[in-house]
């Protein structure tokens, strides 16, 4: 099925992708971001803080944001 | 709280600002594909000369066409990664009024209330307080200014971050943060993501970035470092202290580093490197409360290298010039004054014959 991701680490792009159907977020962040921890994200699916469990469904929207990011000079 | 009425006026004003960007954009395309094709025109000159002097055996002229073509075709292959990856960035649609609409309700619930200025056109977001290992910075206003947002492809800023209680750098007033100065944030790894946002009017993430960098400190890259942000900076050379080890002037009343200041020799005073005199004797540095002035030389000196009123060296020459000047008179003086000084004196002069010595006296009747 297919989900909208928006990746704020990096790029910043948004891009539809296809995952399993039943794939959880916590699947989902570990399959998109295997060496990062979940809990210097700012994770949100259709705008929404949602538990670690959630299944992801046709069309979500799941963002994914840093909570550091480095400034510069 | 924003109103709803107050809410689509925003979006309004968001959506009319992303169109706006959108333009801006395709003109920046254009002008791409202008050089694009320039450099294009350029590489089919150069082929018809490079042509020629191949075909004439013209070595020398053949390389240099070469060269010029090898160029060419570097800039080229530039020139059409970044014009394509530009034209693959603009398969973006403005978003729409209740997209837009519902980035502010995310606003509120994931920052707080956002603000909207419609004199000015920006919706601002503040801060919760910043703190920044032990440093204080207070909250701050993150002000996205609509106006300015189709101007960010000709290099302009379209956001503002403004201290609410600043807490400034020591050596710099207008550095209210580590990574902003004069208001303006330098987003850093946050850059490309945080463009990206506002081309897809994602303003919620905008916010939330901006945010996250303001609360994240790099030390590799501060406008100002921590370490220094505190303390007071020397008057003289900047060098930024405690403020235990501040030193003052009360001359000039200025902070000093240990470095740019120093100790009167007679009072002990502190005094900076600027407002002491150095004594013309000893060289020691003297306050100018405590330098004196020779009265013979003019000469500034300690209160150790005077006395009088006259500095030592004025002295030294004054005691030689009064031994020559004995010496002198003693010299000049007569002899009869001198054997007379003796005689008088009871020491042993010159001896001086008695009269009529050597001569006998004559009686009557005895000659011969």
């Amino acid at each position: 099925m297919r989900i909208l991701y928006i990746n704020n680490a990096g790029g910043g792009f948004a891009d539809y992708v296809n995952v399993n159907e039943g794939m959880s977020v916590e699947q989902f962040f570990k399959e998109k971001m295997p060496h990062s921890q979940a809990g210097d994200y700012l994770i949100r699916v259709n705008r929404q803080p949602v538990p670690r469990d959630y299944i992801l469904k046709e069309n979500d929207r799941i963002t994914i944001t840093p909570t550091k990011i480095s400034g510069a000079a | 709280m924003l109103d709803q009425k107050t809410k689509v006026r925003a979006a309004v004003r968001v959506r009319d600002a992303l169109a706006e960007m959108k333009w801006q954009r395709y003109k920046q395309l254009q002008a791409r594909l202008d050089k694009f094709t320039g450099q294009f025109a350029d590489l089919g000159n150069e082929t018809k000369k490079f042509g020629i002097s191949v075909q004439r055996n013209w070595l020398a002229a053949a390389k240099t066409g070469f060269d010029r073509i090898f160029r060419l075709l570097n800039d080229i292959s530039y020139t059409a990664g970044q014009t394509r990856e530009m034209a693959g960035s603009l398969d973006v649609n403005v978003p729409s009024l209740r997209f837009i609409t519902d980035e502010l309700e995310q606003i509120s619930n994931d920052l707080g209330e956002p603000e909207y200025d419609n004199n000015n056109n920006t919706i601002s977001v503040t801060t919760d307080p910043v703190n920044l290992e032990g440093f204080y910075l207070g909250p701050f206003s993150i002000r996205l200014e609509l106006d300015k947002l189709p101007e960010i492809y000709n290099g302009q800023r379209c956001c503002r971050i403004v201290a609410l209680e600043p807490h400034p750098a020591a050596t710099d007033d207008c550095v209210t943060h580590p990574h902003v100065s004069n208001e303006q944030l330098c987003e850093g790894d946050g850059t490309t993501a945080i463009r990206n946002a506002l081309e897809n009017g994602r303003l919620c993430d905008f916010f939330s970035m901006v945010t996250n960098i303001l609360n994240t400190y790099n030390p590799d890259s501060p406008y100002v470092s921590l370490d220094d942000w505190d303390g007071l900076p020397c008057y003289d050379c900047g060098y930024v202290m405690g403020e235990g080890n501040a030193y003052f002037c009360q001359y000039c009343e200025h902070d000093y580093c240990e470095e740019c200041s120093t100790i009167c020799i007679s009072c002990d005073e502190t005094v900076c490197l600027g407002c002491v005199q150095k004594c013309s004797s000893c060289d020691e540095y003297v306050c100018p409360h405590c330098v004196l002035e020779c009265s013979e030389c003019g000469r500034l000196c300690c209160s150790g290298c005077i006395e009088d009123g006259i500095c030592l060296e004025c002295k030294q020459e004054m005691e030689a010039q009064n031994e020559e000047d004995t010496e002198e008179q003693t010299c000049c003086q007569p002899a009869e004054t001198k054997a007379q000084a003796g005689t008088q004196d009871g020491q042993a002069g010159p001896a001086v014959q008695p009269d009529r010595l050597g001569q006998a006296a004559v009686f009557q009747g005895q000659e011969g």
